[in-house]
């Protein structure tokens, strides 16, 4: 047992977290100038002129810095609960006073990143209503003591609070619901979608490329290349082997680092079923353990394609209201099969049923579609101009039909439904989304037409919930009225909570 | 007892019908004064750029970017004034209506138990001409928000009122 009544400091251990906290933000925040003196000091032995023993002075004196700044925030840094308070106090000379009414915590994450796995503390993190931003962070606890911490600041008991569903609902009626095996994740990995990673890389590598430009340049990689092409001038068909040689090692790459992406974000997922919350564990460095509770659940997002289907991987993605942004894109669960999915769905929300009748938007979509591609259709060509000359047209023969495939798609899988006490509405191309709300989750409701539209009589609805907007596109505009007068009456007349 | 009886969706009250009230037409001008500002300062920009830099390309192309911010100002004044008949509000018993926009035309409707907050805001120029703009608030950051400009200050502080009661 602990005793949380009196001030206390985070565990001793705290300093060296604070220390790596300090440490690497110092770091980051001087990358380059590191970077650029190491690669003076490799090159010359000198930096500023300043001999190999003053500067491991300086840098040691740096981190000694570092260090006394660590144990002043350790010492700075006390909690403590006052009858129904959290109360926490830090700065070393701005004094900061936080306290927090333990009615209006809505969620406490204990989390762990690679500094805290390898000393064995945790970190507390307690989130409020009203500020999207998780402020009061505590460093380092022992599990036990985070645990007891926990317990003590979600014991408060009252029957307005909305989040009593989380207090109440103690692990006696756990149980493992689902785990991630080897095979799900290496599955879920290999269907990415690479692309994206690919962009990821070329982003990453480019904004390197610029940042060290001048060190690489020193290099001479390019004339090195140069020199290889110039070599093989004579010999197109080498340079079309280097060209697959290299477009197959990026996509080698790209396919590896999805795979990585997956395995480090859902390593030994679980989700774990209480009595009315679902807990969802997952990572490896970054291990988060994040509890989704029916009260504060916005949106619904249902992920897969063709291909995912097959190997019955879905992904559930729960967008959940005054959630940490940094928070926001572990709030998902990847390898689901459908049985899954319902199950879940019917607990954190209702069950979907039948979708009986599946209302699609008007023709006039097929329409916006088009005219949307003329502009990368424009792009490609003016870019194969450059290459080819007259021959240009030719990239035409693939760009036409794949994005014709990609169009016919897209308005295949748009369509809404409203059933029940639930909208849903799919779309996507090459992956089928499908996004599912409760009526009494919308906080406004929106119609929006061009000038255009308004010849055709056709109007575009966005419903509105805490957390994203939904959009049902191009619909008839005394459908859209129906649309818009329904989901008020429901909204106004049902007058349930949102939260 | 409980009853649950079917929804007879033609007698919903529908929200189209309802009839939307102008905002106050002295906030017209303010669009005005907002637009002149803007386009003053844009040719204030190009005209010193012209005289102090006295380099010949900007004086090539001078005349055409003048002629085409001019072009630019009376397009936009016309926008102004034919949207500004598309600004209304309405409140309803459960709700507020707010609508807007000329080339794209958005009408949002809040009910009013989902309103957060309310305020009612007075720019510089708006105290000169006694209007004041009342921004609703929903929760989350999805874009459910209204910012309903032009309205004359009692008016404002009269709905910011009636709202305020309404949501307790």
């Amino acid at each position: 047992m602990f005793d949380f009544t009196n001030p206390s400091r985070q565990s001793i251990k705290g300093i060296a977290v604070l220390f790596g906290f300090n440490s690497y933000k110092i770091i980051k925040s001087l990358f380059l100038a590191i970077a650029a003196l190491s690669y003076s000091f490799i090159k010359s032995g000198k930096v500023f002129g300043m001999s190999q023993n003053k500067i491991i002075v300086i840098v040691f004196s740096v981190f000694l810095v570092i260090f006394i700044r660590s144990i002043l925030q350790y010492l700075n840094f006390k909690f403590y609960i006052d009858n129904d308070d959290f109360i926490l106090s830090k700065g070393i000379l701005n004094k900061e006073k936080i306290s927090v009414s333990k009615s209006k915590i809505q969620n406490i994450y204990i989390r762990q990143n690679v500094l805290q796995q390898i000393i064995n503390v945790v970190q507390l993190e307690i989130e409020t209503a009203g500020d999207a931003k998780a402020e009061v962070k505590i460093n380092a606890l022992s599990r036990e003591r985070a645990l007891e911490l926990k317990e003590h600041l979600l014991s408060y008991k009252s029957i307005e609070n909305k989040g009593l569903e989380l207090l109440n609902d103690t692990p006696k009626v756990t149980a493992v619901y689902y785990r991630a095996s080897l095979k799900k994740l290496f599955l879920e990995g290999l269907s990415q979608n690479h692309i994206k990673s690919f962009m990821i890389i070329v982003g990453f590598v480019g904004g390197f490329y610029t940042s060290y430009e001048d060190y690489l340049k020193q290099l001479k990689l390019g004339d090195k290349f140069e020199l290889l092409v110039k070599q093989n001038e004579n010999s197109i068909s080498i340079l079309i082997v280097v060209f697959l040689l290299i477009l197959s090692v990026t996509l080698i790459i790209s396919i590896l680092f999805s795979l990585i992406k997956t395995f480090l974000l859902n390593f030994e997922l679980q989700v774990i079923e209480h009595k009315k919350t679902i807990e969802i564990k997952k990572g490896l460095f970054n291990k988060v353990a994040i509890i989704l509770s029916p009260s504060r659940i916005q949106n619904i997002e249902i992920k897969n394609n063709r291909l995912k289907r097959y190997f019955g991987l879905n992904t559930l993605s729960i967008k959940q209201a005054m959630v940490d942004k940094k928070l926001q894109k572990h709030f998902s669960i990847i390898g689901l099969d459908r049985v899954q999915v319902d199950y879940l769905v019917k607990k954190l929300m209702q069950k979907i049923g039948l979708i009986s009748k599946q209302e699609k938007p008007e023709k006039y979509y097929i329409r916006v579609l088009i005219l949307k591609s003329i502009i990368p259709i424009l792009i490609f060509n003016l870019l194969s101009f450059f290459k080819f000359g007259n021959q240009f047209w030719i990239v035409n023969l693939f760009l036409v039909p794949l994005i014709s495939v990609l169009i016919y798609w897209r308005y295949r899988k748009a369509y809404y439904a409203i059933k029940d006490n639930m909208l849903i509405v799919g779309s996507g191309a090459i992956s089928t989304i499908t996004e599912l709300l409760e009526f009494h989750k919308i906080q406004a409701v929106a119609t929006k037409q061009t000038i255009f539209q308004k010849i055709r009589k056709i109007v575009t609805v966005e419903i509105y919930t805490a957390s994203k907007a939904t959009k049902i596109l191009y619909v008839k505009e005394s459908r859209a009225n129906t649309i818009v007068d329904y989901l008020l009456y429901q909204v106004e007349s049902q007058r349930k909570d949102w939260m | 007892m409980f009853a649950n009886q079917e929804i007879d969706i033609s007698t919903i009250p529908k929200a189209e019908i309802v009839s939307l009230k102008p905002i106050s037409r002295s906030y017209l001008k303010i669009l005005f004064i907002n637009n002149i500002l803007k386009y003053i300062i844009l040719f204030g920009l190009i005209i010193s750029g012209n005289n102090f830099l006295e380099k010949e390309w900007i004086s090539n192309v001078f005349w055409y970017v003048i002629i085409l911010l001019v072009v630019l100002f009376i397009l936009q004044s016309i926008i102004t004034v034919l949207g500004f008949k598309k600004r209304g509000y309405a409140l309803r018993t459960h709700d507020i209506i707010y609508a807007k926009g000329l080339l794209s035309h958005k009408k949002t409707i809040v009910p009013f138990i989902r309103i957060q907050h309310t305020e009612t805001k007075q720019s510089f120029i708006a105290k000169l001409f006694n209007l004041a703009s009342l921004n609703v608030y929903t929760a989350g950051e999805s874009g459910g928000d209204l910012s309903i400009n032009g309205l004359t200050r009692t008016e404002a502080e009269n709905i910011n009122q009636l709202l305020t009661t309404k949501i307790k």
